[in-house]
């Protein structure tokens, strides 16, 4: 069977919930998982990722189309500046999406081992609850009422913090 | 069946998945993706997100999760503050290297207890002696940046224990001690287990004549005996004894094992020896080896230069009892209260020593040093106050002189009042000094430097002596 990377190859990724999504394989290469899975030829034309949904999988690829599309750093040298603008704000725009989303974007890309993207995800993450307060951070990543510290141990929490770095 | 995937990570499925999130999704992350969030972080958001939950607040400042922040070759690496404590004193003193400012600590100790002196620190936790039913019979474990503490009950009592050595593993720490008196073994506590362990058989291998804290490499703690000389391994998780298969190098006149974390890769990543090469015990030259992966054979890196060996050889009168190696970003020489830096492994080249020898002059009582936060900037510990040098590393090229009075160049000696009056009345050469490490999360602008805010530049050295 021929694995070769000619941008006319099509690669069919199938969602959890039984969507597919025919992209060119160079788009699917941006997943290292995809890739090494192409270059060890153990992967059928269709991909069925059982874990990801379509929504979550619809972002991931319309990522990785415009990362494949974009000119690599390391492919030239003298890439012009507006490309890198370009893609700048294109993962800015991409970012802005709800915390659900980019926690299960960021599950996903890291199961699929395309690291821009955990990357990305990351840095919103981080720049969400910078400088924020306990209360806001909590709101912010949604966390769970079980997981909530008894109000002894946030008591003593807070008490460190206060020392911790006035 | 060709496919390599495997399904479902997540315990529910995302796509019927509520708004109100029931899903613990961010104990589900990774570690290391968890990391590299907190690592854009600065440190006052990474404080609050560990009282946002319980996870987090597990998560964040457990020992491990120190241990692997220890790291300078990290993003962001946590930076060291280094704590001061006298054996007469129960004072302690931290320094923060970032801010260059000193505050006290609040030892979480029972007022009963007037003194409780600090044995054996790792990252952040400070092992002391504690006395909390006031018979003498525990250790006192205390977490310095998550403010908890655990009192460890000698195993037996009376406990006449030497060498406590604290090791931080995945699962928390181990405490280990020897056990000194006609029945000698080894006791290692374990935080996960809370519970001791003794080991039989320490005599036959080591003997009485170990000289120095064990040094923690590959899940064992390596000592060296006296002459004959030979390094002896404890493995921590077996409790067996036994010899470093490596030969030594011959004519060795003194050595200490220090272990180092070259690259941040878990603790203690490195073993190196420190010793002399000579006759009769007059070292002719001192050498640096490290082990190597599979601890065969012990690898000459660095040879100390002569005019340094000479100052070594004057200082110890060839008496070499008093010589203690630590491991801090390089390996530091302690010899009476002298300290030296002698090889820096990460950039495997020595420090400018005669300039900081002549900037400290020849009265300093207590010196430590060690390269923290930028690669060339040192704090040095002399004669109760604390001075920054900044250094030059011998590969760059050496800078036209400039103005006396440029703050760069000259070392600004800070914070010696403070340390005057925590520390006065007790003899200068005990205090020991510890460093713990914790994340800044955002870097600190290292282009100005940092001034005292309120002693400023008034303590400069240099012109006015």
């Amino acid at each position: 069977m021929s694995t070769s990377s000619s941008s006319s190859k099509k690669i069919v990724l199938k969602s959890a919930d039984n969507e597919t999504f025919e992209i060119d394989e160079i788009v699917a290469l941006e997943s290292q998982a995809i890739k090494n899975m192409i270059e060890d030829e153990c992967a059928d034309n269709v991909i069925p990722l059982g874990n990801i949904d379509s929504k979550t999988l619809s972002k991931i690829i319309e990522y990785c189309k415009k990362h494949a599309e974009s000119p690599k750093k390391d492919d030239n040298a003298d890439i012009d500046e507006k490309a890198v603008e370009d893609l700048k704000s294109f993962d800015a725009e991409f970012a802005k999406v709800d915390m659900p989303l980019i926690q299960d974007i960021l599950m996903a890309a890291n199961f699929l081992n395309i690291d821009n993207l955990i990357g990305l995800m990351c840095r919103t993450i981080a720049d969400r609850i910078k400088g924020k307060t306990p209360e806001e951070i909590r709101k912010i990543l949604n966390i769970n009422k079980n997981d909530l510290l008894s109000p002894e141990q946030e008591a003593k929490a807070r008490e460190e913090n206060s020392w911790a770095f006035d | 069946m060709k496919l390599a995937i495997v399904p479902n990570y997540h315990k529910t499925s995302p796509a019927n998945s509520t708004p109100e999130m029931d899903r613990k999704i961010w104990s589900e992350l990774p570690v290391e993706i968890l990391e590299r969030i907190l690592s854009l972080l600065p440190l006052k958001t990474f404080i609050s997100l560990r009282s946002t939950c319980k996870y987090f607040h597990s998560l964040i400042f457990s020992p491990l999760f120190i241990a692997k922040h220890t790291n300078l070759q990290s993003p962001t690496p946590f930076s060291a503050y280094i704590l001061l404590s006298h054996p007469q004193s129960n004072n302690y003193l931290i320094y923060d290297t970032v801010l260059n400012t000193w505050r006290d600590i609040i030892l979480p100790l029972s007022r009963s207890i007037v003194h409780a002196p600090l044995l054996t620190t790792a990252t952040s936790l400070l092992c002391f002696s504690a006395v909390p039913d006031s018979s003498n019979s525990a250790f006192l474990v205390y977490n310095l940046l998550a403010r908890s503490s655990r009192v460890i009950k000698f195993p037996e009592f009376p406990f006449a224990f030497e060498f406590p050595t604290l090791v931080v593993n995945s699962s928390g720490y181990k405490l280990f001690c020897l056990k000194s008196g006609p029945n000698m073994s080894a006791y290692v506590y374990d935080s996960s287990a809370r519970d001791w362990t003794r080991y039989q058989g320490f005599q036959r291998t080591l003997g009485y004549t170990c000289h120095q804290q064990g040094v923690h490499y590959n899940g064992s703690l390596y000592f060296t005996t006296r002459e004959p000389f030979l390094v002896v391994g404890f493995n921590l998780s077996t409790g067996r004894w036994g010899p470093c298969e490596a030969d030594l190098p011959d004519e060795l006149t003194f050595v200490r094992l220090v272990s180092g974390n070259v690259h941040g890769n878990g603790n203690g990543n490195r073993l190196f020896m420190f010793g002399g090469i000579g006759t009769v015990g007059i070292s002719r030259s001192m050498k640096v080896w490290e082990l190597d992966r599979n601890g065969r054979n012990w690898n000459e890196i660095e040879s100390v230069p002569e005019l340094m060996c000479r100052k070594i050889g004057s200082v110890c009168y060839h008496n070499y009892e008093h010589i203690y190696c630590f491991w801090h970003q390089a390996i530091t020489l302690e010899l009476y209260t002298v300290y030296e830096v002698l090889y820096d492994a990460l950039s495997e080249s020595y420090t400018v020593y005669e300039v900081l020898y002549d900037a400290l002059g020849r009265n300093r009582l207590d010196l430590y040093s060690s390269r923290l936060k930028t690669h060339s900037t040192m704090f040095f510990f002399c004669n109760f106050s604390v001075l920054r040098v900044k250094l030059r590393w011998p590969s760059e090229p050496v800078p036209e002189p400039e103005p006396k009075n440029n703050p760069e160049l000259n070392p600004v000696n800070t914070g010696s009042g403070e340390i005057r009056s925590r520390f006065q009345g007790y003899p200068a050469n005990p205090v020991r000094f510890h460093i713990f490490l914790a994340s800044t999360g955002s870097k600190p602008d290292n282009t100005s430097p940092v001034r005292d805010p309120v002693l400023g530049n008034r303590f400069r050295t240099g012109s006015n002596g």
